[in-house]
């Protein structure tokens, strides 16, 4: 087993590195180090997967105008963010679960299902925090092997499911291949072992492509099937820095998630995904641009004769040629964040996770990028 | 309905959906001038609401003019996960409680931090000792986890009964979950008898000292307990911004406690991330030094005020610590809870036991004159 951090500590860790050296060891520092706040902006953040171009200005207007009732908890605003949901979903009130994130219910449901003595199916590698959360509450991870494609091996893991196994974690598309698997093997996987343990979907970037409706498994949902699908503002709508998650399940399901919820979402958060589920024209806008920004990058690898894999994300997973640390730490001098929340995974040393930023941080990263790969980087002149 | 208390989510779920139908009516801005000067808030000072909206322990008073400022001036990060401002707001936490950072635990309100101990004292098959009623948190999540709970009633001032709970500890025993002041009841526990109980009790079995409200007690300083986190002790102590910094609706608060147990419970805290623009807040609120004096005179003025109409009735009380009061009003919580709705006031959920007391919240001067006046026809 790799050891593995949550999302939070690694971005604490990142973001130690990206407010440089003044907080480095900072449980050591007087007072007075930390009274200024910490340089904003010196790195330039494409290891985080979030929306370079969000959110829509009709949510930061939407932003503005709940501020001013950051005093209330926001129990009626949830409850119509929900209606909406389910009215988009095509369910019903009960068959919605709201999170901090979808990280929040990833957690729930691996707290609902899993404990000592239990099993989670999961692909490896995939996004951790719900396979985390299995370790944390003593349950076994049984990871199964990406294809040689770096797709979920469905066949594998349905053959992976044992009499132990409570859940089984699917995310399409995945986290950190970006590969993902086409609705009618999705809903014949799920069709054959949701029966025996739920199948957690996790659809964040689902909605990043152009045929979101024909994927969607909520549909297995509306007919009953022990599915939770997960989806997220924070890639689409741009809002990571809300919290603003949720699950479609059935109700049976979305029930014992509930039972378990550590927290509630933010007020602000809560106004800004009920103007984000409105906004007609920047949902839109926003998936060509992500679209464009992987397609250039994919120019640029293909260019660099770097391997990737075909991703349906916001980031694209590749080689770099060299150990990731090293990589990142070159990017980093070059202004550059990059890679993704995970120890090295025996196979993918020296594969980096790249998220899609800016047209502007996307030209300044090739050339970054350039520079590292060909030896004439700011590091690699020092040396 | 079943006659099983209620926590507050599942109350406020269910309110919820009733409080929807008055969408409109409790967004009516009424436009008064407030009665008593207040400092500068800015464009978002708190503004009443039509029902009174006593009833969810929220500080209408509104947040820091620096607190909104940073706000507004943070929107352009919001597509961001907040990390290096994080750190800044946990580099003041630990500049203002005296500990160094590995004893901070940030947390989405504090319910995360309450919900996690629940979790790590409940998947350990142990029992958590509380007063009853008390806020319920913690309990629900031992419950939920395979623990369980032990409720000691509170004393005849409706205070914690520490030598009962201290008899009460066992092999068995998790923590001791003692909200200060207590929610419902306001109260807060003499300090030198807590801190001894803390020093001592600490050395068995873990204490945690929820401090939601004590920013709001007469005696903050002498009263909180962080000093004995610094000290070494295994006590909790747990702030939240939802009270005196009114950020409830931001979801920031945070634990202090040994360095060991934060990471024992960030096993199970992977659910409650904080938000971009809750944490820049939370960090210009503690960069304000005017804020605490003044919210708390004024909580504290609304609060003396509703006592006054309370004792005018002749009802007993317990004697109010935090931004609420809780009395005794000789009715039946659902009814009296009706009859104040329908004078247009929102109060506090059922307490079982004590379903013939009442919490109402100290909101504006506008709202606590609706209040007022709503009480002496309700009660007098």
């Amino acid at each position: 087993m790799t050891p593995q951090i949550s999302r939070r500590d690694w971005l604490r860790a990142a973001g130690l590195a990206a407010v440089g050296t003044a907080f480095v060891g900072r449980g050591r520092l007087g007072a007075e180090e930390v009274e200024a706040p910490p340089p904003e902006g010196r790195h330039v953040n494409l290891a985080g997967n979030e929306n370079a171009f969000g959110p829509s200005p009709a949510v930061m207007q939407a932003i503005f105008k709940a501020a001013a009732w950051s005093s209330r908890y926001p129990f009626r605003e949830e409850y119509v963010l929900k209606q909406m949901l389910a009215k988009r979903e095509g369910v019903a009130l009960e068959n919605i679960v709201l999170g901090n994130g979808c990280d929040e219910i990833l957690a729930l449901a691996a707290a609902a299902h899993l404990g000592a003595g239990t099993e989670l199916v999961a692909a490896q590698p995939t996004y951790f925090q719900i396979t985390d959360y299995a370790d944390k509450l003593g349950a076994k991870v049984k990871w199964v092997p990406f294809t040689k494609t770096m797709h979920h091996d469905l066949p594998a893991m349905a053959a992976a499911v044992g009499a132990s196994t409570r859940l089984v974690y699917v995310c399409n598309p995945d986290n950190p291949s970006g590969t993902m698997r086409p609705a009618k093997e999705i809903e014949t996987f799920c069709r054959k072992i949701a029966p025996r343990a739920p199948v957690f979907l996790d659809e964040v970037y689902l909605e990043l492509g152009d045929d979101f409706a024909a994927q969607t498994q909520v549909p297995l949902v509306r007919a009953g099937l022990p599915v939770i699908i997960g989806r997220s503002f924070s890639k689409l709508h741009g809002l990571a820095g809300h919290r603003i998650g949720y699950a479609v399940t059935t109700p049976k399901l979305a029930a014992a998630l509930a039972r378990m919820q550590m927290s509630s979402v933010n007020y602000i958060g809560v106004a800004a995904a009920r103007a984000a589920l409105l906004d007609r024209e920047f949902p839109a806008w926003s998936r060509r641009k992500i679209i464009e920004g992987r397609t250039r990058f994919a120019g640029l690898l293909d260019e660099l004769g770097l391997t990737y894999t075909p991703s349906h994300g916001n980031f694209i997973f590749h080689r770099t040629g060299m150990p990731m640390a090293e990589y990142q730490a070159q990017m980093k001098a070059e202004g550059f964040l990059v890679g993704w929340p995970h120890a090295p995974v025996a196979g993918f040393e020296d594969w980096c996770r790249t998220s899609i930023g800016t047209d502007a941080e996307m030209t300044a990263h090739a050339v970054a990028m350039r520079a590292v790969l060909t030896g004439r980087s700011k590091t690699a002149a020092k040396v | 309905m079943t006659n099983q208390p209620l926590d507050r989510r599942a109350w406020l779920r269910f309110a919820g959906t009733s409080v929807a139908s008055l969408a409109l009516a409790s967004s009516l801005d009424l436009r008064a001038q407030p009665t008593a000067p207040a400092p500068v808030r800015g464009p978002y000072a708190g503004k009443p609401s039509l029902p009174a909206r006593l009833n969810y322990n929220e500080n209408p008073f509104g947040s820091s003019l620096r607190a909104q400022l940073a706000i507004d001036a943070t929107q352009p990060l919001v597509p961001r996960y907040p990390v290096a401002e994080e750190f800044d707001l946990v580099g003041l936490i630990a500049k203002k409680e005296g500990v160094s950072d590995d004893h901070i635990l940030m947390s989405a309100g504090s319910g995360d931090i309450l919900v996690s101990v629940g979790m790590h004292v409940g998947l350990a098959g142990k029992e958590v000792i509380t007063a009853d009623p008390a806020y319920l948190d913690v309990v629900d999540a031992v419950l939920n986890f395979g623990g369980k709970a032990v409720k000691v009633p509170l004393n005849a001032r409706l205070e914690y009964d520490l030598p009962a709970i201290e008899a009460a500890i066992t092999e068995r025993t998790g923590v001791i979950y003692i909200c200060n002041p207590n929610n419902p009841t306001g109260t807060v526990i003499p300090a030198a008898e807590l801190r001894a109980f803390c020093r001592r009790v600490s050395k068995r079995v873990t204490v945690f000292v929820d401090e939601a409200y004590l920013d709001l007690a007469d005696d903050y300083a002498g009263s909180t307990m962080v000093g004995l986190v610094a000290e070494g002790c295994d006590v909790i102590v747990t702030r939240t911004f939802s009270k005196i910094y009114a950020l409830a609706g931001q979801r920031i608060g945070y634990g202090l406690m040994q360095p060991a147990l934060i990471e024992k419970l960030r096993r199970y805290n992977g659910g409650g991330a904080i938000n971009m623009l809750g944490v820049v807040a939370a960090a210009a609120s503690l960069r304000d030094p005017a804020h605490v004096p003044t919210m708390r005179a004024q909580i504290k003025a609304g609060r003396d005020a509703l006592v006054g109409v309370i004792k005018s009735l002749g009802k007993e009380y317990a004697v109010p610590q935090g931004n609420f009061v809780f009395f005794k009003t000789g009715m039946p919580i659902k009814d009296f809870g009706a009859k104040m709705k329908a004078e247009n006031v929102l109060i506090g959920r059922p307490f079982p036991p004590l379903t013939d007391w009442a919490r109402i919240s100290i909101g504006l001067p506008e709202e606590m004159e609706l209040c007022h006046a709503a009480l002496k026809k309700v009660l007098g």
